[in-house]
């Protein structure tokens, strides 16, 4: 059953009679389970999205279903169901960090006598098991961080709506995000993270979005979007000495684009020719076989795999274009 | 529901446990204090002056209650100056600090954030005001102040604090930020202020009295203004049960504003939704006070007394129909059109998870026992006794056998109707409301329609003393109307002001029967709606 389904979502700003499209026809589906990862760059329209499913924003069309509720008819029943994140947070002031959850635990209804106990599970899976009696302030943003995504854990929600929720934070820090996200992940969440920052999402999502200036270019699993995106293909080629040669070959070949730093004076050394294939997948042995044959001496010919950064730039370029 | 408004209400938990945490709180008691004292000692010091300038023989038993009023003038201006600069700052700091949509997401109502924080708002000022009871206590020693008078005082202090309180919290929850918030709420109350200075000085008899006292009536809200600005009314029932309407109304807008979220329209118009059913409630009260007050010496029609509660159950039942009224209403009765494609939004769902749960079932349960009750008791004092055939014919036509009632007997029981005659009323109201709106489809056509058939089936032959004509014809019709009368009667004891024909026991039959049609009616109607929305979510 799927999770979260939004249709035709569109969410259009009016401020001072100026219109600002922040988000529109927006589709996604998503099943139990899923880690979406949303990326796009700053103001491309994921908080809104993000916003819109935690019912903090009514879309202006379209639809959102999460867990069976829409989000613009039920969102009691849709914030029951969901943990949110949101991007920048703040914390009471002159409040300890147990009675911080403890103030949620009672929001979100959670009986009286069992709350002690789901916060120090939260606490535990959270790692602030020693933090519980400091006061919120005194903790260093990542605490702050991970203490917002215990909150979001009280009520034991299936889906997990988090905005950024690494950005501002020290590589260690944002390791521990990482790392309690993939246990997250094993619990069978359903998680909607949202980031302008690639690696990170590689990791750990099966699905991804990219959004660029509210229209959502590319979706689905990230091997299927690797190879839709991957009719063209970077290739390394290291040569032993002779790389005038090798370059003079490859400008002959069709289907062959080096590199602007490569086709010029190559330096001799240890930097690899670099040059796109952008012929069919699979033919790329021709190439090979060229050069051999020209008696270019091969080291090695090497396609690395394609990230989802050169994905998203290739995307959202097409998208400019 | 009430539990987790109140007793588990995270906000108010939250409140209390930091409230007096860090020194601000203690700073903050250290020189409301000292500003008390220094004008205690002032005031002594003046008293003193006074006393000997006049140099006779003026008696030392005033000094305790100058002392004692004047100290309590500091205190309520310290109170209502304090108050609001706590709660007008109660949403907007969420707002700043970016702590309001982790806390909406959480699932807590708004009206539990708006109760907790307008509880833990005007607490804090119970606190100051209670923390100056030695203050007090030096006054009663002084002399001639008595701790009844005290107590009475306190609790004025208490309604003025709710009504600062909840004004800067509306301010609060309509405001960008903190800074608007607490402009926005010191300039209204010194704008009361003002206003119940010049009120207080008018005279009803002079020609701007005239004009000032046609002006609140438009405004509609007439009852419960008019018995602020009046002093004669300060610390009676009126006074504390429209303290509480207004306090009421002023949480129930900021809740509506809460819910609204970023939907400024929708917040206007659930807003206008819900000052049209208050006016409605009001006009109605106003209506039957000048219905009374007709038999009475018109001349005296004292600005605050109009609508003056005169038993402490009707203040209480009064309450609650307004608290239901505001709060119904806030769940957006008419707003059903914002999904136009699906006309039908999630008030609309929440109405008819309402309609459909037993809670109404329960209430139909109720209202029907009530029914078969009064009009057995009302067969005690009428020749006919209870039966089903006469419960029937009584349904029909209000005459079952030559059992008409005689009104202005003088024994018949109305006091027992009242509270039916309330819950017909708004049950009666409500789906009424639903229907109209579900038949139009066009929330404003319902809204226009509803207040047309109020003016013309209820107001109009109320006004007009209907016992003849085309007024008597729809007030016959009308059984809301009747309920009206059962209700001004009960409450007056005017005898002789049911037009003659018209029998008790049969209107309330009949305004069963009505209410009891609506409810089949905005059911069926609703049922409609929901098949056709899960039809529609199930194609997809």
């Amino acid at each position: 059953m799927a999770t979260i389904v939004v249709e035709n979502l569109s969410r259009v700003f009016v401020s001072g009679g100026a219109k600002l499209t922040a988000l529109e026809n927006l589709n996604l589906t998503l099943e139990a389970g899923d880690v979406f990862g949303f990326i796009g760059p700053n103001g491309a329209g994921k908080t809104t999205t993000i916003k819109i499913l935690a019912t903090l924003l009514r879309p202006t069309s379209g639809t959102a279903v999460v867990c069976g509720h829409d989000v613009v008819q039920d969102p009691f029943a849709v914030r029951r169901s969901i943990g949110y994140m949101p991007d920048f947070f703040g914390v009471y002031d002159d409040i300890k960090v147990w009675e911080y959850l403890d103030f949620f635990a009672a929001a979100y209804k959670l009986p009286r006598n069992s709350r002690s106990s789901v916060i120090a599970g939260v606490l535990d899976l959270t790692d602030l098991k020693t933090k519980k009696e400091a006061y919120v302030e005194t903790l260093s943003r990542g605490m702050k961080q991970r203490l917002c995504l215990a909150k979001t854990l009280l009520h034991d929600p299936p889906v997990l709506l988090l905005d950024e929720p690494a950005s501002g934070l020290d590589p260690r820090a944002r390791i521990e995000i990482r790392e309690l996200l993939k246990e997250l992940q094993t619990m069978g969440k359903t998680i909607i993270v949202s980031s302008h920052i690639l690696p990170e999402m590689e990791e750990f999502c099966n699905k991804v979005g990219i959004i660029e200036k509210g229209h959502l270019i590319v979706s689905g699993e990230v091997k299927e979007i690797r190879q839709s995106v991957r009719g063209s293909m970077n290739v390394e080629l290291r040569v032993a000495g002779d790389e005038e040669l090798a370059t003079a070959v490859l400008k002959r070949l069709s289907g062959v684009s080096l590199n602007p730093a490569e086709s010029s004076a190559v330096t001799a050394g240890l930097e690899p020719i670099r040059f796109v294939y952008s012929g069919t997948p699979g033919s790329e042995h021709q190439v090979l076989t060229s050069l051999v044959t020209a008696g270019v001496k091969v080291l090695s010919f090497y396609s690395p795999a394609t990230d989802l950064e050169e994905i998203f730039m290739k995307v959202t370029k097409g998208a400019v274009n | 529901m009430l539990r987790s408004l109140f007793w588990d209400n995270p906000v108010i938990v939250r409140e209390f446990r930091v409230r007096m945490r860090g020194a601000r709180a203690m700073w903050l008691l250290f020189w409301y204090l000292a500003v008390l004292s220094i004008a205690l000692v002032t005031l002594i010091a003046g008293w003193n002056a006074m006393r000997h300038a006049a140099s006779s023989s003026s008696d030392t038993s005033t000094i305790g209650i100058v002392a004692f009023e004047g100290l309590l003038i500091v205190q309520a201006f310290l109170v209502v100056f304090i108050t609001p600069a706590i709660t007008s700052g109660a949403i907007t700091i969420e707002k700043e600090q970016r702590t309001l949509d982790i806390l909406q997401v959480s699932g807590i109502s708004p009206s539990s954030i708006i109760i907790g924080k307008l509880l833990s708002g005007v607490c804090f000022a119970v606190l100051l005001t209670f923390s100056s009871v030695p203050l007090f206590a030096l006054c009663a020693i002084l002399g001639s102040v008595d701790i009844g008078l005290v107590l009475n005082y306190f609790l004025l202090l208490c309604a003025w604090a709710s009504i600062a309180g909840a004004s800067g919290l509306l301010w609060s929850a309509v405001a960008r930020n903190t800074m608007l918030a607490v402009l926005g709420s010191y300039t209204t109350v010194l704008l009361t202020a003002v206003f119940v200075l010049l009120a207080l000085n008018i005279q009803p008899a002079t020609p701007f009295g005239i004009a000032w006292y046609t002006l609140l009536t438009a405004v509609g809200l007439h009852p419960v203004i008019t018995s602020m600005f009046s002093l004669s009314l300060v610390g009676t029932s009126t006074f504390y049960f429209n303290t509480l309407v207004v306090v009421l109304l002023l949480s129930n807008a900021a809740v509506i504003r809460l819910d609204a979220g970023d939907g400024k329209r929708v917040f206007v118009q659930r807003l206008g939704c819900s000052l049209f059913m208050v006016w409605i409630t009001t006009s109605v009260m106003m209506t039957w006070h000048r219905f009374s007050s007709a038999t009475q010496n018109s001349t005296s029609v004292h600005i605050g007394a109009i609508a003056q509660p005169q038993a402490p159950l009707l203040v209480i039942i009064l309450g609650i129909v307004v608290f239901a009224i505001a709060f119904g209403t806030s769940d957006g009765t008419f707003d059903y059109e914002v999904d136009k494609e699906q006309r039908c939004d999630r008030t609309f769902k929440r109405l008819l998870r309402w309609i459909n749960s037993d809670q109404l079932r329960f209430l139909h349960v109720v209202l029907t026992a009530a029914t078969v009750l009064t009009v057995y008791k009302l067969g005690h004092y009428s020749s006919a006794r209870f039966s089903l055939p006469n419960f029937l014919r009584y349904l029909v036509w209000s005459s079952p056998g030559g059992a008409v009632m005689q009104h202005g007997t003088g024994a018949t029981p109305y006091t027992p109707f009242v509270l039916m005659a309330i819950m017909m009323f708004v049950v009666g109201f409500t789906l009424f409301c639903i229907l109209l709106s579900q038949i139009t489809r066009m929330r404003w056509i319902a809204v226009v329609l509803t207040v047309l058939w109020l003016l013309t089936d209820t107001i109009v032959p109320l006004n007009s003393y209907a016992t003849t004509g085309p007024s008597k014809v729809l007030l016959y019709l009308n059984p809301f109307a009747m309920t009206f009368y059962l209700f001004q009667r009960s409450i007056y004891g005017v005898a002789g002001m049911l037009p003659s024909g018209i029998n008790v026991a049969s209107t309330i039959c009949k305004t069963w029967l009505v209410v009891t049609v609506l409810e089949i009616a905005a059911i069926i109607a609703l049922r409609k709606v929901s098949t056709r929305s899960n039809n529609h979510g199930n194609e997809e």
